[in-house]
């Protein structure tokens, strides 16, 4: 260790290298920050894979659109009458009707999990593995059984 | 020191001793830093190599981050350039410190052998060290050409052109030596391709590995200085040269000192005076050929 006794000022060389190793150190993380930015999404990545406009109007009762967003599969559902006034008996065998788990935006947080209860607007993904449910409503060919109300499955096809 | 503190030291020391069981880390850091003995009267001729290594790391770094966004095919090379300039976060940034530190390199490296030629450096024992100095120097020139076609604007092509070209005039192997350079009968998608292949990998790697072997062959020697002086033929008992200084601390301080220095210049430069390194190479990027 060098000591007052060499002739030189220790504590001042401490308090030198110290002062110099902090700016400099502080510069080194500076020049890290373009690096790091540079890896995340760019103006064109975020550009196109911002939000997605879909016209609407042409979507009747009952109908679903599939609407591509990020590479997924968006659907958007509107409800019929009888998909509404059928949603709250359906509570029992659905395993979190009032979207009490946190898995969707703060606002589709209710019974229909959408903004307006006549649009559902989901991410076509089973929360479970991954897999694209099935779009099967109960006027079409199935055989899920008498009381299969609609309108979405998933199960493997070899299963239904 | 509070307690935390040394604790903290005695852990690392710990570690180090650790590696040092099984890593030659303690020996190479006393034999080419701590107790490198180089010569006391470096003056400012001397800081050149290690700002050459500094702009070797820059170039390495940025050159990694553009190879991220840059598409090397006739088609999107230019455009490829154009997004990172304008939709990569710092992405203008990776692009003029790569472009200014390549005319940074060059001026660098002719004052590194300025100095050599000043004071005698490539005399016996050191013809080795010159030696593999202009072989690095060769192989630069050889990256940077491969390096300005990628962006694929009217300088670029012509630029391969002519240098192609001038391959070409060789008598009797010009022709072939040129089709073999190109990979077809004219600077095409193909020859952009392959002088990706050789700017990203081949090049730096030989770059990188003669820059070892040039280093291993000045600590062999140990440098000259600029009163000529041989200070390992004047040694005190304990084998430590007379006229010479460990190079840990007294001259990684002076080449961060002239790092610094370096840098301040090279950030005007990248920042407001690009026209500096661009007035020398002629550019801007023109229109893309049309063919």
């Amino acid at each position: 260790m060098i000591t007052q006794s060499d002739g030189i000022d220790g504590g001042r060389r401490r308090f030198l290298t110290t002062a110099a190793t902090v700016v400099g150190g502080a510069g080194v993380m500076a020049a890290t920050v373009p690096f790091i930015s540079a890896m995340l999404p760019s103006a064109r990545t975020k550009a196109i894979g911002g939000a997605v406009e879909v016209d609407i109007s042409g979507l009747n009762p009952g109908e679903r659109a599939i609407v591509e967003w990020r590479g997924k599969p968006v659907w958007i559902l509107r409800r019929d009458d009888s998909m509404l006034s059928e949603l709250a008996a359906l509570d029992s065998v659905v395993s979190d009707p009032q979207s009490a788990k946190q898995q969707q935006p703060n606002y589709a947080a209710n019974q229909f999990r959408s903004i307006e209860p006549e649009y559902l607007v989901v991410i076509g993904v089973c929360t479970h593995l991954g897999c694209s449910p099935s779009y099967i409503t109960r006027n079409e060919p199935h055989k899920l059984g008498d009381d299969w109300k609609g309108v979405f499955l998933c199960l493997p096809w070899f299963a239904v | 020191m509070n307690n935390l503190t040394k604790s903290v030291i005695d852990l690392l020391a710990r570690l180090r001793d650790w590696i040092d069981a099984r890593f030659p880390l303690m020996k190479t850091w006393n034999e080419h830093l701590a107790k490198y003995y180089a010569p006391k009267n470096f003056n400012v001729w001397y800081v050149f190599g290690a700002l050459a290594l500094l702009v070797l790391v820059i170039q390495i770094l940025t050159g990694i981050w553009l190879t991220m966004n840059y598409k090397p095919s006739a088609n999107d090379a230019f455009a490829s350039v154009e997004y990172i300039m304008r939709d990569v976060d710092w992405g203008w940034w990776m692009r003029y410190m790569h472009s200014t530190g390549a005319s940074a390199f060059f001026v660098v490296i002719y004052l590194h052998m300025f100095r050599a030629l000043l004071y005698g450096s490539y005399k016996r024992p050191r013809e080795l060290l010159w030696l593999s100095g202009l072989a690095i120097y060769l192989i630069l020139m050889g990256e940077a050409f491969f390096g300005y076609l990628l962006p694929w604007g009217q300088m670029s092509y012509w630029g391969a052109q002519v240098i192609i070209s001038l391959f070409g005039a060789l008598p009797v192997i010009g022709d072939d030596l040129s089709l073999w350079m190109r990979g077809d009968f004219v600077v095409s998608d193909v020859t952009l391709n392959r002088f990706f292949a050789l700017h990203v990998i081949a090049f730096p790697l030989l770059i990188c590995g003669l820059v070892g072997l040039h280093i291993i062959a000045l600590h062999e020697v140990g440098s000259n200085n600029p009163d000529g002086v041989e200070i390992k033929l004047h040694k005190n008992a304990d084998g430590v040269p007379l006229d010479g200084i460990p190079f840990h601390p007294y001259y990684t301080v002076k080449d961060i000192f002239a790092a610094i220095i370096f840098l301040i210049i090279f950030s005007v430069v990248v920042f407001f005076r690009r026209r500096w390194a661009v007035i020398f190479w002629n550019t801007p990027i023109l229109s893309p050929p049309t063919h």
